[in-house]
């Protein structure tokens, strides 16, 4: 059946189901407000989920974006803190996420040990840092700046620019997977490593780049967050590194590599967003959620693993 | 024959891996337009002799030239970059892509927007190639829904994009229906009629003269020949694929065959084995011969309970067994050594004890090891088996091939209660002295009464420890022959078929 034949296919249908019940279980849900507020929520872990699915497809993993997603904005307070100036600042903070995705590949290609290694080093190391330089204490943004609203500020209502953002990056990166060079060798890289070196696919530039996408993408998420707040925690992002990953996987990309999609992941960080939310409107106690979020992903995971079954014969 | 340019020339190639010489001076060359076919048995020296050509390999000594130059290194990439593309069962594909972005893979045509892809203009020029060679298939399909026969098409269509000169098949057919076959034959000769070379090896002697413009024939790494098709016919070819020295045939000793101990009936699976029946009696070594792909190694999983049967009974000294899984075997008193030593055999990075007692045995009851009795059990096979060890604490992976055999074996025979033994191809990559050597415990074991199974691609082996031989050919046991005066060149027709 072609339908099968969509990567998202199971992560839509998961959506669907989750979608008619919380509108039954709440009369709020199904609101215009809600499901723009719901995407806005979803958008900081899915612009990661976004960078996390493109690193998986190419056939590695980054567990530092938790990290990077706090480095980002609290090196731009900083800066912005000691009157240098905002752009400034966003250039910087946005070539050091790309730096750490850098040495990220860097060191997991060229030693050859497990990416899974490297990063959980990296984010430890900047979780650490993020400790020693702020002492444990918040850094809150002392001036106001315009920039920052095109990064977190409302557009109307419950709709944030980040949503905004979000879409827009998953649209650019679906482009890159599905129509240009760079995707398909990626896809070659993680499906099938083997082939792509024979056939001269610079394998090793094609995963340098999508750790350096990964951890910019990070950051970039990690910005439209203070955006919102205005304040950077140490503690910021912590998890987040997991979830993304969980996005990933419910959106139909494999942990094996060489398959996936970042529109699947974008609806896998809703699906996440989507019953945070609707759990609360339900009348949920909060902390549900979690343990929700474990069980859909399994779920999730076994589904999409039948589907593919089903497809390949 | 008109006079042709010389595609590829190889002169006087020499392989050694470990302490075996591969190809012992070995010649070859392929013209324009010809489809010249590598023939010999199971470890001849065929697939060797192409992993130099496409680069996979390097030779230890001996010239490569290409197109009349001469190549001094050559990887894989330069191999393909001169023209020489090996077609591999699927190794080439990535699944997730469809057959068209998977031709042109590392060399996608560019559309106007910058770095995009143009999808339509890849599918129209794959559809063209495809057209071409008569193949149909859809160019948007993804290659991971493709059967084994649409891989193989897709990865010649992309040599053809790629323009080779050179293709390269290895057993293309092992694993093709009959219609599939016929048309990947035509396929090549349509090829050969564009003026590409094409170097075939297959098992099947039938394809290999429907085909063939020459004939090379490998035996045990010496080139036998090359011959003209109309030069040569098949008995010819047979002969010489085998006839070797007597000096290479063990001299056993008889020993007296009792009751029927292990039977199978009708055991099958589907798509790898079909309804066999045979039985092995105590003190007889029942051997199984076929070419590499026949079904042999699946046939004894069946027995071991690594693979479960679809159909079929196994019986143990009358009482119906039926095995779930290896460990569920044992206990019923099957032990199996496996003809891949590295996988499914050693522990890497363990010492000769551990790898010695790590079968489960009575040993391995209770909750604590019990390390003075492992030791005991384990210098005594040892010196049973005169494994040759500098101390206890060595490697498994320090010791020679013949040495690690050993320990494996020896590892079974802690195990007393077994009584039928598997052995699949035991000497493989073993020296002379310990290939005797483990003649003599299998045929101890063969004196205490056990029943022993016994594949192997080596016919000296096959023929001279047997006594009885089963022959597998396309997963059937076509027949089982009582082995006195048997002859290689009469197994090896049984085992293609001619």
């Amino acid at each position: 059946m072609f339908f099968l034949r969509i990567k998202e296919f199971g992560a839509l249908v998961g959506m669907a189901v989750f979608f008619v019940t919380f509108s039954f279980l709440s009369n709020r849900f199904a609101t215009v407000d809600n499901l723009m507020n719901t995407l806005t929520m979803a958008a900081e872990l899915g612009i990661i989920a976004i960078g996390v699915c493109m690193l998986m497809i190419s056939g590695e993993f980054d567990l530092s974006v938790g990290a990077v997603f706090a480095v980002a904005p609290m090196v731009f307070a900083i800066m912005v803190n000691h009157k240098i100036s905002e752009y400034l600042a966003l250039l910087v903070c946005l070539i050091l996420a790309a730096a750490i995705g850098l040495i990220n590949g860097v060191v997991t290609l060229k030693t050859g040990i497990p990416s899974f290694i490297t990063t959980l080093g990296m984010m430890m190391f900047w979780r650490g840092i993020l400790l020693a330089v702020t002492g444990g204490f918040p850094i809150i943004l002392s001036r106001r700046m315009r920039m920052l609203d095109y990064f977190g500020g409302r557009v109307t209502g419950g709709l944030r620019y980040s949503a905004i953002w979000f879409i827009i990056i998953t649209l650019l990166f679906w482009i890159v997977l599905e129509r240009t060079r760079y995707g398909n060798w990626t896809f070659a890289t993680g499906g099938n490593l083997g082939a792509a070196k024979a056939l001269g696919i610079p394998s090793e530039r094609v995963k340098i780049i999508n750790f350096m996408i990964c951890s910019t993408l990070a950051g970039f998420a990690g910005l439209t967050t203070f955006a919102r707040f205005k304040i950077v925690d140490p503690t910021l992002g912590q998890e987040l590194e997991l979830e993304a990953i969980a996005s990933a996987v419910m959106g139909g990309t494999l942990l094996t590599g060489g398959y996936g999609s970042v529109v699947g992941a974008l609806i896998g960080a809703a699906m996440i967003s989507m019953v945070r939310n609707g759990l609360v409107l339900a009348g949920a106690p909060a902390y549900w959620y979690r343990a929700f979020i474990g069980i859909i992903l399994i779920v999730a995971a076994v589904i999409n693993a039948r589907i593919r079954k089903k497809v390949a014969g | 024959m008109a006079v042709r340019d010389r595609l590829v020339e190889l002169k006087n190639i020499v392989k050694v891996y470990g302490e075996h010489t591969v190809l012992k001076n070995v010649d070859f060359d392929l013209h324009e337009g010809e489809i010249h076919c590598l023939v010999g048995e199971n470890g001849a020296g065929k697939s060797t002799l192409i992993k130099i050509l496409s680069g996979a390999v390097s030779p230890e000594s001996g010239e490569i030239f290409i197109m009349g130059k001469r190549v001094k290194s050559l990887t894989p990439r330069l191999a393909i970059e001169l023209g020489i593309t090996t077609v591999y069962q699927d190794a080439e594909i990535v699944d997730s892509l469809t057959v068209a972005e998977n031709i042109f893979l590392g060399n996608e045509l560019k559309s106007k927007i910058p770095f995009k892809i143009d999808k339509q203009k890849q599918a129209q020029e794959t559809q063209k190639i495809l057209k071409r060679l008569g193949i149909d298939l859809d160019v948007n399909e993804i290659a991971g829904n493709l059967s084994t026969a649409g891989k193989q098409m897709i990865q010649i269509a992309k040599a053809l994009h790629r323009k080779a000169k050179v293709i390269i098949m290895d057993e293309p057919t092992s694993s093709l229906g009959l219609e599939e076959t016929r048309a990947l034959l035509t396929l090549l000769k349509n090829l050969k009629a564009e003026g590409l070379g094409i170097i075939y090896i297959s098992h099947y002697l039938n394809e290999v003269f429907q085909i063939a413009d020459r004939i090379t024939i490998l035996k045990d790494g010496e080139k036998m020949g090359t011959y003209l098709l109309e030069q040569i016919d098949l008995n010819t070819v047979v002969k010489k694929m085998v006839g070797r020295d007597t000096a290479l045939f063990f001299q056993r000793r008889p020993i007296p065959i009792g009751d029927v101990r292990f039977r199978v009936h009708n055991l099958g699976k589907e798509g790898l084995v079909e309804e066999v029946t045979f039985e092995v009696r105590s003190g007889e070594i029942f051997g199984i011969g076929g070419l590499v792909g026949s079904g042999r190694t699946e046939l004894v999983s069946l027995i071991y309970g690594a693979l479960r049967p679809d159909k079929g009974e196994i019986f143990i000294d009358g009482k119906r067994i039926a095995p779930k899984s290896p460990i569920d075997a044992m206990k019923k008193g099957i032990c199996f050594v496996s003809e891949d030593r590295k996988k499914y055999g050693m522990f890497l990075g363990r010492n000769i004890v551990e790898n010695l007692t790590s079968v489960k045995n009575k040993l391995s009851k209770g909750l604590l090891l019990k390390l003075n009795e492992e030791l005991r059990l384990s210098s005594q096979t040892v010196n049973r088996l005169s494994i040759a060890v500098s101390d206890r604490d060595q490697l498994i992976e320090e010791l020679s091939g013949g040495n690690q055999q050993k320990v494996i074996i020896g590892r079974w025979l802690l195990n007393s209660n077994a009584t039928l033994y598997i052995f699949d191809e035991p000497t493989k990559g073993v020296d002379i002295g310990a290939r005797e050597q483990i003649y003599q415990i299998m045929l101890e074991l063969a004196e205490s009464g056990k029943s022993i199974i016994m594949v192997s691609s080596d016919m000296p082996e096959l023929l001279s420890m047997s006594d009885r031989i089963g022959v597998m050919r396309n997963g059937r046991l076509t027949h089982v022959l009582e082995n006195n005066n048997l002859k290689e060149e009469d197994l090896v027709r049984l085992f293609i078929g001619v």
